[in-house]
This record gives structure tokens, C-alpha cells and sequence, in this order.
């Protein structure tokens, strides 16, 4: 320990421009890998929450990009014959869509957004989970005047209103005064992907989740009639089936619908978002090829500098073993500090959301830091001992190469 | 030339460390530009070019090292020049010019590249002005080594 110490301030502390500089080369190739693990882990959550719902005999419905949109000519009248030529098919399908937002009073003044979801896609998509209460239920009816619609609330508003608790709000999508029974909390940091960006996502910790039945669809407007077709999934259905649909749609709405398989959809994965992965594997190699051969490059040039303060040790009885040690000692410093670096600024980015108010993306954890960044630090952990090992042995092996009468010497 | 510090391979790698900064600057600024359609690649990048300019400054770190270690090796020499007849002031002016040389051929370089692929040169000025910043830092290095 004594060396150890010696070694650090007398001589590495001695040469701090080559000690920062390797700091930052490791700390900007630690970045990178950061980064690049990150955009995977989220790319592959995205990726199996579409699985659940892109199964064999499913068909996703994507407006067609070159479709001119004029969605001011579509009547309410117009999306409800939609809804009422799924019914008369027998067509089952699953809806979900969510960003209206209301103010409502919470512990953590963010605003509240909404989601809608059907039962076909609370069934289909697994990823609302609960952690206190019960399942959603879809049997209420919006007869009366004192209608209760039972709603799951996220994490971040359970304080403010625990399970049972009734909130009574103006409803944006069927623009009447409703009370909410919270039935259910929803786990910390549930999340939904962008079905067309798989890397992005947004969280329901100030979220309500209103479970969508035939009634409540007739009744909304047209927002979330028109919205909710957007992203329709037809469930167990056939092409004839869909074709027809597709008809309907272009003639009632003057909007061209795509609709894609499971097979298309894997298609798509394989061809766009593991092309993608795999140009972000080349960059990032290439980029950590280049910051590793500059931090080798860095710590000889340190060594050409400090040879004579090794060499006179190693003269006086240091062994190469310990050496070896010491710089093991001294990189594990070095990555340490990095680290650390490292989760701060993944803290300040994510506590950033909770100072900005971004309820989509206010995250509950250690400083807002989630699972996802958790599991991208290890690949940086992985790294550093990787690039640690290659470095001291590329060190002792520069060392040895100087006889230690010449080092001591110089 | 003849009593420059320099040494082939020295201003091999000084040169070869310009080119790399820049050369790296060079491809942001093109990333940048380029229409990618791919929005995991898009975002992976932004991440990446929205810290461009601290990249680039921890990157360009390499260069004040270049710098520094090279200086270090080379004051037995310095103190021998000074011994036979050179003066300090001299060997920091041919110092100077001669990284201002390296440097100017990597900016020209840079600059020919940014026009022909029509490229926004303001990062490579900014990385310009930090180089120029390491040599007139390092360059009171020289002075320091007079006596050893």
C-alpha cells in the first residue's frame, strides 16, 4: 500500500497532463460505449414489446407516408362507420393511443397525460403491469350520470392518489365531467416504445390509463376515434378481411392505410433496425479502435517520460509483479473516477426531466436512473477491464524492453 | 531546418494527431449534414454530435500531450544547443514556426476537404485556434528547459 501510495502522488501525480489525458481518452471511449449499449438495450426492449403484439395473424395499419393528409374534411360520422364496419365483420381489434393531457393537482406538479388502450391490446401487450390493486376491467358502462370508469394511475401519482381513491376530472376525449376509480398502480417506470422507433420511448409514472370499451369509443370524439385508427392492429383476421377495410377506409376517409403481417413487420425489424445496429457497431468500433491505439499511444509516451522514476525502483528491489500490480491499481483508479463521472451525467440528464417537468420521461431511481442504464454501465465495466489489461501488459512489456542501467541512466 | 528539434517521425506524429482531430471534426460536421432515415441511427449520432465540441477538446488532448512529452525527451538537447552557442529565444521562435507549419498544412488540408464537400469550416477554426493555443503554451515550455 505503501508504494502503491508512492507511486501515485510521487510519481503519476507528478505528471498530471499524461494523467488527465488518459482520464479523458478512457472516459470519451467509456462514453461512446455508453451510448452505443444504451441505443441496443432500449432498441431490443422496443423490439420484444412489438413481438407480443406482432403475431401471426395480426395486421398493423400504418397510414401510408405518401398519402396526402386532409383530415379536416373527416366527420365523426365518418370514423364511427369505421368502427361500426369492424363490428359488423366481427373484426377484433386492438387500439391504443395516448398525449392528451390535463392538469391535475400531484405531489410533483407534472401534468398528467392519458392513455387509452381497448382490452384486445391490455390482453395483447403485457406491459402495463401492476404493482398494487387490481387488473384493468372493461365492463362499466357510461349510462349514468355518476359514471365511474376504473383507471390504472402511474407510480409517480399514487401519493397524491392512492388505490380507491376517486378523481373526479373533466374527460378530454368524451369532453364530460367523469370520476376515475384508481383500481390499480402501475409499476415504476412502465414504459411504451414507438412502434416505428423502437428506441424510443416514453413512461407512464404520471400517466392514467383508461381502459377503452365499446361504449366510451362511440362516445369520445373525434380525436380519439381518427387517432386510434392510426395505429388500429386487426387481431386473427384475414387479407380478404383486411383489403376490404383498407377500402373502406380510403372511401370513408380519403386515407390510404397499409397494413402490415408479421412477417412484414420482422422484415422491416431485421432489413432497418438491425442494419441499423450494425452500422452503430461499426461506428463505435472504429471509433474505440482509434481512442484505444491514442490511449496506448498516451500511456508510453507517459512511460518514455516517468522510465527513469520506474527503472530506479526496479534498480533498488520493485518487482515486475508489483509493478504490474501497482499500474492494475493505478488504471482501476482511473476507470473508477470514470465511472463515476459517467453516472453523473446520466443522473443530471435524467434528473433533468424532473426539473423540466417532462412527465413523459420523469423516471423513479437513484437519481432517476433506470434498469436501462444500469445494464449499459456493465458493457462500460467489461470494457474498461478489457482495455486495462491490454494496456498495463502493453506497459510492462515497454518497461522490460529497457535494460534498467540505461533507464537509470536517462 | 538544420537546427530544428524536430525529428522526422516527431513531426510525422504531430501531424499525424492534427490530421486525425481534424479528419474526425471533419466527419461530425458531415454526419450532420447527411440525411440519415434511419431514426436509431439518427439518434445514436445526435447523441454523439451534440457533444461535439467536447469531444473534440478531450480528443485534441492527445496533441498537448504530443506536445509535452516530445519537449521533455528533447531538453538534454535544448540545454546542448544553448551550451554551444544557440539562444533559448531563437530555438522557441523555430519551434514555434515550425508546429505553426504542420499545423497550417493540416488546417489547408482540412479547409480543401470542408469547401470540396461543402462542409461549415467554423468547427475546424475553433479546433484551429486550440492547437495554436497548445504551441503557445508549450512554446514557454522551451524557455523552462533552459536549465536542467
Amino acid at each position: 500500500m505503501k508504494i502503491f501510495k508512492f507511486f501515485i502522488t510521487r510519481i503519476f501525480f507528478r505528471k498530471i497532463l499524461i494523467v488527465i489525458s488518459v482520464l479523458l481518452l478512457f472516459f470519451l471511449s467509456d462514453y461512446i460505449v455508453f451510448t452505443t449499449a444504451r441505443s441496443t438495450v432500449s432498441t431490443f426492449q422496443g423490439y420484444n414489446e412489438m413481438k407480443s403484439i406482432n403475431q401471426k395473424g395480426n395486421y398493423i395499419a400504418n397510414l401510408d407516408p405518401n398519402n396526402s393528409m386532409d383530415l379536416g374534411n373527416i366527420q365523426k360520422e365518418d370514423t364511427q362507420y369505421i368502427y361500426d364496419h369492424l363490428k359488423a365483420h366481427n373484426l377484433k381489434y386492438a387500439i391504443f393511443t395516448d398525449g392528451l393531457i390535463i392538469d391535475l393537482p400531484n405531489n410533483y406538479d407534472m401534468s398528467v397525460s392519458f392513455a387509452y388502450l381497448n382490452e384486445d391490446y391490455y390482453k395483447l401487450n403485457k406491459q402495463f403491469e401492476i404493482s398494487q390493486g387490481n387488473e384493468l376491467v372493461f365492463d362499466y358502462s357510461l349510462d349514468s350520470d355518476d359514471t365511474e370508469i376504473p383507471v390504472l394511475i402511474g407510480k409517480g401519482l399514487s401519493e397524491t392518489y392512492p388505490l380507491g381513491s376517486e378523481i373526479i376530472v373533466n374527460e378530454p376525449a368524451l369532453q364530460k365531467q367523469v370520476t376515475l376509480k384508481v383500481r390499480g398502480i402501475l409499476k415504476s417506470n412502465i414504459y411504451h416504445s414507438n412502434m416505428y422507433s423502437l428506441n424510443s420511448k416514453q413512461y407512464y409514472n404520471f400517466s392514467i390509463v383508461i381502459p377503452v370499451n365499446e361504449d366510451f369509443l362511440y362516445s369520445s370524439d373525434l380525436g380519439l376515434q381518427l387517432q386510434s385508427l392510426f395505429d388500429i392492429i386487426l387481431l386473427q383476421t384475414s387479407e380478404q378481411e383486411i383489403e376490404s377495410l383498407g377500402e373502406v377506409l380510403q372511401n370513408k376517409l380519403d386515407l390510404k392505410f397499409n397494413f402490415y403481417t408479421q412477417e412484414d413487420n420482422f422484415e422491416y425489424y431485421k432489413e432497418y433496425y438491425f442494419h441499423s445496429l450494425k452500422i452503430i457497431g461499426v461506428i463505435t468500433a472504429i471509433l474505440i479502435f482509434i481512442l484505444t491505439c491514442l490511449t496506448v499511444w498516451n500511456s508510453l509516451a507517459g512511460i518514455r517520460i516517468m522510465i527513469k522514476e520506474f527503472t530506479i525502483n526496479l534498480f533498488v528491489g520493485l518487482s515486475y509483479s508489483k509493478l504490474r500490480k501497482i499500474f492494475y491499481g493505478y488504471y482501476g483508479i482511473v476507470f473508477f473516477i470514470n465511472l463515476i463521472i459517467l453516472f453523473i451525467i446520466t443522473a443530471f440528464s435524467r434528473y433533468g426531466n424532473w426539473t423540466r417537468k417532462d412527465a413523459s420521461f420523469s423516471t423513479f431511481g437513484l437519481f432517476g436512473i433506470i434498469g436501462m442504464d444500469w445494464l449499459s454501465l456493465c458493457p462500460v465495466l467489461l470494457f474498461d477491464i478489457m482495455i486495462g489489461v491490454i494496456i498495463v501488459e502493453i506497459m510492462i512489456w515497454r518497461i522490460k524492453k529497457v535494460p534498467i542501467s540505461l533507464g537509470v541512466l536517462q | 531546418m538544420k537546427k530544428s528539434l524536430f525529428r522526422f517521425t516527431d513531426r510525422f506524429e504531430l501531424f499525424g494527431f492534427y490530421a486525425l482531430c481534424f479528419g474526425l471534426n471533419i466527419m461530425f460536421d458531415h454526419s450532420k449534414k447527411t440525411e440519415i432515415e434511419s431514426d436509431l441511427l439518427r439518434s445514436f449520432l445526435k447523441q454523439l454530435y451534440d457533444h461535439q465540441e467536447w469531444i473534440m477538446l478531450l480528443l485534441s488532448s492527445v496533441v498537448a500531450i504530443n506536445h509535452y512529452q516530445m519537449l521533455k525527451r528533447k531538453k538534454t538537447e535544448i540545454y546542448c544547443r544553448v551550451l554551444v552557442g544557440d539562444t533559448i529565444f531563437s530555438a522557441t521562435v523555430r519551434y514555434i514556426a515550425e508546429c505553426l507549419v504542420i499545423l497550417g498544412m493540416t488546417v489547408a488540408i482540412a479547409m480543401i476537404i470542408s469547401a470540396v464537400a461543402d462542409i461549415c469550416v467554423i468547427n475546424n477554426i475553433y479546433l484551429s485556434f486550440v492547437f495554436l493555443l497548445y504551441i503557445l503554451i508549450s512554446s514557454r515550455m522551451v524557455s523552462k528547459l533552459e536549465n536542467i
